[in-house]
């Protein structure tokens, strides 16, 4: 008994008892914090009613099972919340799942919310995780697999159609997780580590998400979904640079306003990158080209900034990340608040103040929204990010600066790749079936010409 | 070397703006530029947007120099910022000045890679300084450029004059096949302001001293088919023994110019709207072709005279070469075009056709 | 690893080194030579390039690449991309950086192509496919010239001499160049490429250069040919759009987009070229290429040595894309027969 409790350094939720079922000595050994007691309590009466029956197999039934003694597994069974029932006299141990499970509902993500559709989240359980999607998915392709992490106990699972999903992509996948050290996993960020192509490149590899239906319709493309025990984010892979910029929405919602919104967001994409830039070098270098109805205007508010429109650019972009970020902090009344006098009240106050020019406000506040259209958070915070060297580039080199920026922006797209597999497709390699999906969002009507994400098989466009 | 690379790229900011920085902040937009003078001794206008507070006034200067580009340069001597000129709206010379070789004037600004070449160009007539300042403001306000821009578009648009950027002014320069038209600007007597004078031609590269007045260059717009948005005209008809005035406006117009040796003859089919005719209906078969048979005289009369004034100056207006050129080497080849151009026999021959008559009959 | 390119990607990448850097200026050496005969003189070159090509496809397997052909070419390619980052740093001195040092620029240029060359193949296969609408877009703007063309400026046609003639077809070579880069391509496409797909490359390829010529002839008069060196820039200058002034500006950088891609394509080549042992290690390649570029190119930034690279190229051309093909083409055939061995 001590040398049980010795194995858990005698924490005090650490209990051992000395039971009797059905006329044999037993320890019961558990942890008081994690299991159900009620639970266990049941399951002990049940236990001794079948061996009073005489049932054979007595130990096994949907939440327990008996197995040799063995020292590794117990420890692992009591630190997954088992309570572990061990028969010292026949050197066996009856393992009785009951862990007391701190769930909340499936309610809809904060940061993921849609207009239309269903409106169910992820929760911190595998099991109910996987519950949801196959209440969704309900097909018997759906493979689950665990990948236990060597001497912990954190899982991970992977998840895919296997009708659907490329074979050596999942092999690639596997292969990586087997391959991760020993570690212990509080987030899936910490995993995405492992498992991306290239961890310095600013472009994140994996969607994230903790939409259940997000997640079935990617599935259905073809991705694989990464789980964590206990997180509901799910990493959603091999993705490419347009899977962010499609939003559920666009699938709740008319074909037209559909495609027209998608339109937008990648419209955005490059506004967001390119007008602080873009203003830059015409403010500093290419003058030239502002029409000469608007020179008067800009000329008047531009004439007595102190500061070259870099610094003005990186002020106010630098105060508009500090908003967003308190406003992400604070509780979220309070954050509406701070959004709103910081960008109202502050922004009047710079430009009477003559720190900054109106147009850079409106230049600096439409490349901010611009950025916040992007439906996923990961890519959101890569392009704010992107923006300050393209904004350097273009105070040194005006328009041949950004130049050079979006060359080196595309070579590295190109060269980027999610799970071995390109991260420009559908437009590059150009693959015709998929690449209308891009720009718009294609009816359904005709559900035989929908593609999926790999097509099994086909010849692979080099 | 990772280091090294680091240092390097922070080193980059630093450099900023260290060769082509060129600050909007403190550039002197230019709208309007005046020019005259003569070779080797040229005197150049600016006039430019001043802002004090939420007031945009218009301030001049001028410079003396040797030529455009080196009057333009002793003209920062005068001003607190660098003069631009990429923003130029109107580039207005001197008639005289037009008069000798016109590119020698315009050399810089097609050169230098900065320069706008969409503004427009004008002649003036008289001062150059009453054009840059504008002290009765009543009339126009102060931004004159704008004013001038205006004013040069809406004679366009009614075909009251040519209108050519500076691109067009260069290209009509170079070909020998067809010669430039500019419009002419003077100061209005009774508004003070500047107006609308008459199209001067040039030959060659230099004017020739020769202007149309606004509805001869109506004719030369028809003629040349480039006409603006509108094209209206009043003549003189005589119905039931009764004149009246009848205003007409172009619709639509086809030209067949028949080359025949130096015998050239050009015929015009021209349908008009009527616009106004005080007598009342005219939507009686024989009074419109009796109408339509006096307009054709008239203005085939028009053109005639048009024509003559044409030959006179030895100026192709109407690019007579183009046709002469591509289709007629034999006469094209006979010397210089402008010469050949005058020695011409050219018949002109309108053919009107009433098209609408507006709302009414 | 072997490198298979699709006939797709081929041709994009052949359209793409072939327009490259040259398409901005070309009208004016060839109006300048022959006057208003170069369109016509250029069509019928142009027609040329579709029998050029069948004969490359047909015969490419015979071309080998062996050590001094493969050092010819890798030295010819070289010079090829020198001249074009000379003729990119003096242009863009000329039109929007006159202060900034030329070899500032082309270093920025080289640094990029650097980074291109050091990437995956696929990247510098795949990269022309973000022109594609760039180029579009320049066509655009190219086509609101039509506003103000003179079409009787194409005539009269057969005005020019014997003599300008020849001047034009040796001028009418430059966009031709690159032609060559065909007979390496073509070897990463697996099978058979059929005769219309060169057919439709042809069509493709001469319609776009001949409207290149074409607008601005009707556009600009003959004596003003004299002057502009860079028509096709020069008449988006003089466009008048309403949202934005200096339409070149922008598309001056569209244009060195277009070059750099290009050069990132002749480099790709070269590296091919190269022997396995040392083609292992890319980047060490990449530099080592990059910085003898760098150095030859900005020695050949004045005006006078991109008028005289041009020139001296155009020879090149000639003899890298026409004689010296088929005359190994033909050595391995001949010597292929007598050797009893079918031509491979």
């Amino acid at each position: 008994m001590q040398i049980i409790k010795n194995e858990f350094k005698n924490s005090a939720d650490f209990i051992v008892k000395e039971v009797e079922v059905a006329g044999v000595k037993a320890f019961l050994c558990f942890y008081s914090t994690m299991i159900d007691a009620e639970m266990v309590g049941r399951q002990l009466r049940l236990l001794e009613e079948r061996v009073e029956q005489g049932t054979n197999g007595w130990g096994s039934s949907a939440s327990t099972s008996v197995e040799a003694f063995h020292k590794e597994r117990l420890v692992a069974a009591i630190c997954e919340g088992s309570a572990v029932l061990i028969f010292s006299e026949s050197n066996l141990m009856l393992e009785i799942k009951a862990v007391k499970v701190t769930e909340r509902s499936p309610d809809e993500p904060v940061n993921e919310q849609v207009v239309r559709g269903a409106h169910l989240g992820f929760v911190e359980n595998f099991n109910t995780n996987v519950g949801l999607l196959r209440n969704k998915l309900k097909r018997p392709d759906l493979v689950v697999e665990s990948f236990q992490m060597e001497k912990t106990v954190s899982k991970i699972n992977i998840v895919y159609l296997a009708d659907q999903a490329a074979p050596e992509v999942v092999q690639e996948l596997r292969g990586r997780l087997e391959k991760i050290p020993y570690k212990e996993f509080y987030s899936t960020g910490q995993l995405e580590d492992y498992i991306e192509d290239r961890i310095l490149s600013p472009f994140p590899q994996f969607l994230t998400t903790e939409r259940p239906d997000r997640v079935t319709y990617n599935l259905l493309e073809g991705k694989i979904a990464v789980f964590t025990d206990s997180s509901p984010t799910v990493l959603l892979g091999p993705v490419n640079l347009f899977t962010f910029y499609e939003s559920p929405d666009d699938y709740t919602s008319r074909v037209l306003v559909g495609s027209f919104y998608r339109m937008v967001r990648l419209l955005a994409f490059f506004l967001a990158i390119l007008l602080p830039s873009f203003y830059i070098s015409v403010m500093s270098f290419h003058s030239e080209i502002l029409p000469v109805e608007l020179t008067n205007q800009v000329k008047a508010s531009v004439k007595d900034i102190p500061y070259p429109p870099v610094f003005e650019a990186l002020l106010l972009e630098l105060f508009i990340e500090l908003i967003r970020e308190a406003s992400i902090r604070l509780p979220q009344p309070i954050g509406q608040t701070v959004a709103i006098v910081g960008g109202i009240v502050i922004g009047d106050a710079i430009v009477s103040a003559g720190l900054a020019s109106n147009q850079m406000v409106i230049v600096v506040a439409m490349t901010a929204i611009a950025g916040f259209v992007v439906p996923s958070p990961e890519l959101n915070m890569v392009i704010r990010m992107l923006r300050f060297p393209f904004m350097v580039l273009a105070a040194t080199f005006g328009f041949f600066g950004m130049l050079i920026g979006t060359l080196i922006l595309f070579v590295h797209l190109l060269n980027l790749s999610s799970l071995k597999q390109p991260y420009l497709t559908p437009v590059i390699p150009f693959d015709p079936t998929r690449f209308r999906d891009v720009f718009f969002r294609i009816p359904y009507y005709r559900p035989d010409r929908q593609q999926p994400f790999f097509r099994l098989g086909g010849k692979k466009a080099k | 070397m990772n280091k090294l690379t680091i240092c390097l790229m922070l080193c980059i900011p630093l450099l900023a703006g260290c060769w082509d920085q060129l600050s909007f902040r403190d550039l002197q937009v230019v709208t309007l530029i005046g020019i005259e003078g003569e070779k080797g001794d040229v005197t150049i206008h600016f006039s430019f947007p001043s802002h004090t507070d939420d007031q945009v006034e218009y301030l001049t200067a001028k410079a003396k120099g040797y030529s455009f580009a080196d009057a333009k340069n002793e003209i920062n001597v005068r001003t607190s910022e660098v003069i631009d000129i990429s923003q130029l709206e109107v580039l207005l010379i001197s008639e005289e000045t037009a008069g000798d070789n016109l590119y020698d004037s315009l050399d810089n600004l097609y050169r230098t890679p900065r320069n706008r070449l969409t503004s427009n160009v004008a002649l003036v007539q008289g001062d150059m300084e009453a054009f840059m300042t504008q002290n009765n403001t009543k009339g126009i306000g102060s931004n004159v450029p704008d004013f001038i821009t205006h004013l040069l578009k809406t004679s366009d648009e009614y075909s009251l004059s040519v209108n050519h950027d500076l691109q067009e002014v260069c290209t009509l320069l170079f070909a020998e096949d067809k010669d430039l038209a500019l419009p002419v600007l003077k100061i209005g007597e009774e508004s003070g302001h500047p107006e609308l004078a008459g199209t001067a031609l040039f030959k060659g590269k230099s004017a020739t001293g020769t202007m149309l007045t606004t509805s001869e260059s109506k004719i030369l717009a028809i003629m040349e088919q480039n006409t603006g948005k509108f094209l209206r005209g009043t003549y003189e008809v005589e119905v039931e023994g009764e004149e009246f005035f009848m205003t007409i406006e172009y619709v639509n117009g086809n030209k067949n110019w028949d080359i025949k040796g130096d015998q050239v003859n050009m015929s015009y089919d021209i349908e008009v709207e009527i616009e106004e005719f005080p007598h009342g209906a005219v939507l009686e078969k024989d009074r419109i072709q009796e109408i339509e048979k006096q307009l054709s005289e008239h203005i085939t009369a028009d053109m005639e005279n048009l024509l003559e004034i044409l030959q006179e100056t030895g100026s192709d207006a109407i690019g007579l070469g183009y046709e002469v050129r591509a289709f007629h080497q034999d006469l094209w080849k006979k010397g210089d075009w402008n010469e050949t151009f005058s020695e011409l026999d050219i018949k002109a021959d309108a053919n009107i056709t009433i098209k609408r008559t507006g709302i009414m009959n | 690893m072997k490198l298979h390119i699709t006939s797709l990607q081929l041709f994009l990448m052949l359209f793409i080194a072939m327009t490259g850097t040259v398409f901005v200026s070309f009208q004016s050496l060839m109006v300048n030579a022959v006057g208003r005969d170069a369109w016509w003189l250029f069509l019928a070159q142009g027609l040329l390039i579709l029998p050029h090509l069948w004969l490359f496809n047909r015969f490419y397997q015979d071309f080998k690449w062996s050590g001094p052909i493969a050092f010819l070419y890798g030295v010819y390619w070289f010079l090829v991309m020198a001249s074009f980052l000379g003729y990119i740093g003096y242009t863009l001195n000329v039109w929007a950086y006159p202060k900034t040092p030329a070899i500032v620029i082309m270093a920025l240029v080289v640094i990029v192509l650097f980074y291109m060359m050091s990437s995956r193949d696929e990247t510098t296969v795949n990269i022309g496919v973000i022109l594609i609408p760039m180029i579009l877009l320049f066509m655009l703007f190219v086509y609101m010239g039509i506003n103000h063309a003179v079409w009787t400026n194409l005539f009269p046609v057969g005005e020019a001499s014997l003599q300008e003639l020849q001047r034009g077809s040796i001028k009418a070579q430059l966009p031709f160049i690159g032609i060559e880069l065909f007979l390496l391509l073509r070897t990463f496409v697996p099978g058979k490429l059929s005769t219309w797909k060169l057919a439709v490359y042809s069509g493709i390829w001469l319609l776009f250069f001949l409207q290149m010529l074409i607008i601005p002839m009707v556009y600009f008069a003959l004596e003003e040919f004299k002057l502009i060196s860079e028509p096709i820039m020069y008449m988006l200058k003089s466009q008048d759009v309403a949202f934005m002034e200096r339409l070149d500006l922008l598309f001056v950088y569209i244009w060195l987009a277009w070059s750099f891609v290009a050069m990132g394509i002749y480099a790709f080549s070269v590296m091919r070229l190269l022997p396995e042992k040392i083609k292992k290690r890319r980047t060490r390649n990449a530099a080592v290429f990059c910085i003898l570029l760098l150095a030859v190119g900005s020695r050949l930034a004045t005006k006078e040595t991109v008028r005289l690279s041009g020139s001296l190229l155009l020879y090149a051309h000639l003899f890298f894309a026409v004689a010296l093909p088929f005359l190994v083409i033909m050595v391995n055939r001949v010597f292929g027969k007598k050797r009893g061995g079918k031509p491979a």
